[in-house]
């Protein structure tokens, strides 16, 4: 009855291992604040956070020891008989869902790795380890989020991903709830709407064709009617498209602020991967099909609103903190550009490109700069730009994270980022598209004005910087992480890009 | 196709009892209204997978509603050791309690990672089995629109704690319900054996 394949099992330890974090962060702090005293609690405390950076790097290392086989345009699959006779519980890695995971165990591994540093910086209740069961609760509530994210990312079959998307929505929406219990409510209304979308385009193509694995998806759509194909095809990128949307959709993030010591970023990147991901995993089958043009204005228009608005609001943002929050909007707009300009027949594999490799790139230029506003926060006590001026002379590293990330995320060389526009713009230009291109070189334009600006006015003035506090390791060597990772694969750019050369002709290239 | 009056007589029912549900758990009122309505609702998927069963029995219809109704009890059992507070009482949430009003709105909801979820697309599924592409899609809206109350009642006071045989009742059915979303081969064989009880 079950298909167990050779390579299942690491698929599924690689699938449960942040389930299992998740389940020690929530049930560590809980047992140190009962059982233990101040100190034995300070000890204790570690416990959960290094459990979830060890777990980071192993997924990171089972991630790359998959990949040879998913480079060679192989698949490494597992299929379980979720219900007897219903659906499959169906796993798979290709070269581009590895890459997304790839990306989310990297934001997960420095979450931890910046969650550690704030605990030794932070104010003696935190130093001591006085657990707060909030905290805890939102601890587990991220790494489980990471769980779902990389089940969905795995998803060989659209059940599954709904199931595991909604998984990990619903424990976004708790997260969200916290502190902005509105937007907490509008947050699961459209993901419970976009998952309801997604379920009812892979009933009906299940209902047309008898299956709904996402690895025969392209062959599977083109068997039905037109009309029943762009039916299932407006459902499913429907449903995932408030994942990618930056503005509105993602206007929750901003209330999120003032828990800076929890790193909200996580939620909104995470959705930014995995809707961008999904969306291209599905891109084959579904988005160049000629039946979907108003999907692809639409995606234009909310993408270009998306970037502009994000940019915007960064412009006039009055601390680090929000600044952060409105260039992962601009950044979602990059996405969501991409995905548009990607539907045109005549596209080049250039602009898809572009897009896989911003799933990896725009977290960790984005993580640098929330990094920034976190450093600030927690050696002066604030990010915000009007209390904040001369910091070269005591924080010259975070200042040129801040540079780096943030003209990264602008596309500036030698930057990682310099090559996602160089591919995007590229392939604008090649397909005929001048005025979108330009749009976007403009757009970099002024998010990179808005990165110099910020640097200035933190950075540079001629004021006194305020006081701060030591600096802890662990938020220096992060921040040196990403500096040095940025560059690095600005300048020697070579295999990301074969990569993503690999994922195009293998997983992608499977349009009809 | 032809429709027998009876399987018109479920339709219509069934439909018209998960619109007027969901409309009722609509009205903002107490956290405990809303409950019962949704309790109502999710009842309604129940007889649409019968309906469906009735018209085609090769729809799996009757299995989807056994499923449903196994989620629909252990979601409402759960819900019933939540003993809501008075408006504006004063008490400090209890994690256990909390927990087991969430896993039971997200039951009722359909939402994974519960056994509702599965009994959900069992439902919808029999619905386009028979083509009756309307009223899943009505089912599936009704869904949606169920989140509403859900996020209101959960929002609301938090219930009273859960203590002694309370508490280990409670622990049980999340454990159950969890394991079931997680594992759903064991609600669809019973379902597979209360099919065979019913139509030999």
């Amino acid at each position: 009855m079950a298909a167990i394949q050779q390579n299942s099992l690491i698929l599924v330890w690689l699938f449960v291992l942040p389930f299992f974090v998740a389940g020690c962060a929530a049930l560590f702090p809980r047992f140190s604040l009962r059982f233990h005293s101040d100190a034995e609690r300070a000890a204790m405390a570690w416990a959960p956070f290094s459990l979830a950076a060890l777990a980071c790097v192993m997924g990171v290392g089972l991630t790359v020891s998959l990949l040879p086989t998913a480079l060679t345009g192989g698949r490494v699959t597992a299929d379980y008989w979720w219900t007897q006779d219903l659906y499959h519980f169906r796993l798979q890695a290709d070269g581009l869902s590895l890459l997304a995971v790839f990306a989310v165990y990297l934001l997960g591994f420095l979450l931890h790795l910046h969650l550690v540093g704030l605990r030794e910086a932070g104010p003696p209740a935190e130093a001591t380890g006085t657990v707060n069961p909030t905290g805890a609760y939102r601890a587990a509530l991220i790494l489980a989020a990471q769980g779902c994210a990389i089940g969905a990312l795995l998803s060989g079959d659209l059940i599954v991903l709904v199931f595991s998307l909604e998984s990990g929505l619903i424990c976004l929406w708790a997260l969200v709830s916290v502190t902005a219990p509105r937007r907490g409510l509008r947050f699961l209304v459209a993901a419970q709407a976009g998952g309801t979308l997604v379920l009812g385009g892979g009933l009906l193509m299940w209902r047309q064709v008898g299956d709904t694995s996402i690895h025969a998806l392209p062959l599977l759509l083109l068997s039905m009617n037109p009309p029943e194909l762009r039916m299932v095809s407006a459902l499913i990128l429907l449903g995932l498209l408030p994942l990618i949307l930056g503005a509105p959709a993602h206007g929750w993030l901003v209330s999120l602020l003032p828990l800076k010591r929890n790193v909200p970023m996580v939620p909104a990147t995470l959705l930014v991967i995995v809707g961008t991901a999904l969306m291209l995993r599905l891109l084959p089958g579904v988005l160049v099909l000629p039946g979907l043009p108003a999907f692809a204005a639409l995606c234009l228009v909310l993408g270009l609103f998306s970037l502009w608005w994000g940019a915007l609001r960064a412009w006039i943002a009055t601390d680090l903190g929000a600044f952060a929050a409105w260039l992962t909007v601009a950044q979602s707009g990059y996405l969501l550009v991409a995905l548009a300009a990607a539907s045109s027949p005549t596209a080049p594999p250039s602009i898809m490109q572009a897009a896989a490799l911003q799933v990896l790139l725009a977290p960790a230029a984005i993580l640098a700069v929330w990094s920034v506003a976190s450093y600030v926060a927690a050696r002066t006590g604030s990010d915000a730009l009007p209390g904040i001026s001369g910091m070269t002379k005591t924080m010259p590293l975070a200042g040129v994270a801040l540079l780096v990330g943030g003209l990264s995320l602008a596309g500036a060389p030698p930057l990682a980022g310099f090559h996602v526009q160089r591919w995007l713009i590229s392939g604008l230009f090649v397909d005929g598209r001048w005025a979108l291109g330009v749009v976007v070189i403009l757009a970099d334009l002024f998010i990179a004005a808005a990165v110099l600006g910020v640097f200035r006015q933190a950075f540079l003035r001629a004021e006194p910087p305020p006081p701060s506090a030591p600096a802890s390791p662990w938020l220096s060597g992060q921040l040196a992480l990403l500096v040095g990772g940025i560059v690095l694969v600005g300048v020697w750019p070579g295999p990301l890009m074969r990569w993503c050369e690999v994922i195009f002709r293998t997983t992608l290239s499977l349009s009809p | 196709m032809t429709i027998s009056a009876p399987v018109i007589a479920a339709v219509v029912v069934g439909a018209a009892l998960l619109l007027v549900a969901t409309v009722m758990a609509l009205r903002p009122r107490r956290a405990a209204s809303g409950l019962s309505w949704m309790i109502t609702a999710t009842f309604a998927y129940c007889i649409l997978g019968l309906a469906a069963a009735l018209q085609a029995r090769e729809s799996d219809g009757l299995r989807g509603a056994a499923v449903q109704l196994i989620a629909l009890a252990l979601a409402a059992v759960l819900a019933l050791q939540c003993q809501s507070r008075e408006s504006g009482e004063p008490g400090t949430p209890q994690g256990l309690a909390s927990a087991a009003r969430a896993v039971a709105w997200l039951t009722l909801l359909g939402l994974p990672p519960t056994i509702g979820f599965h009994a959900k697309v069992m439902v919808y599924r029999s619905l386009l089995n028979v083509g009756w592409g309307g009223v899943a899609a009505l089912a599936m809206a009704a869904a949606v629109a169920g989140v509403l109350p859900a996020v209101w009642a959960l929002g609301s006071s938090p219930p009273l704690p859960l203590k002694g045989s309370r508490a280990v009742i409670s622990v049980a059915l999340i454990a159950l319900i969890a394991a079931l979303g997680l594992y759903p081969h064991l609600a669809v064989s019973l379902a597979s054996a209360a099919e065979r009880l019913a139509a030999p």
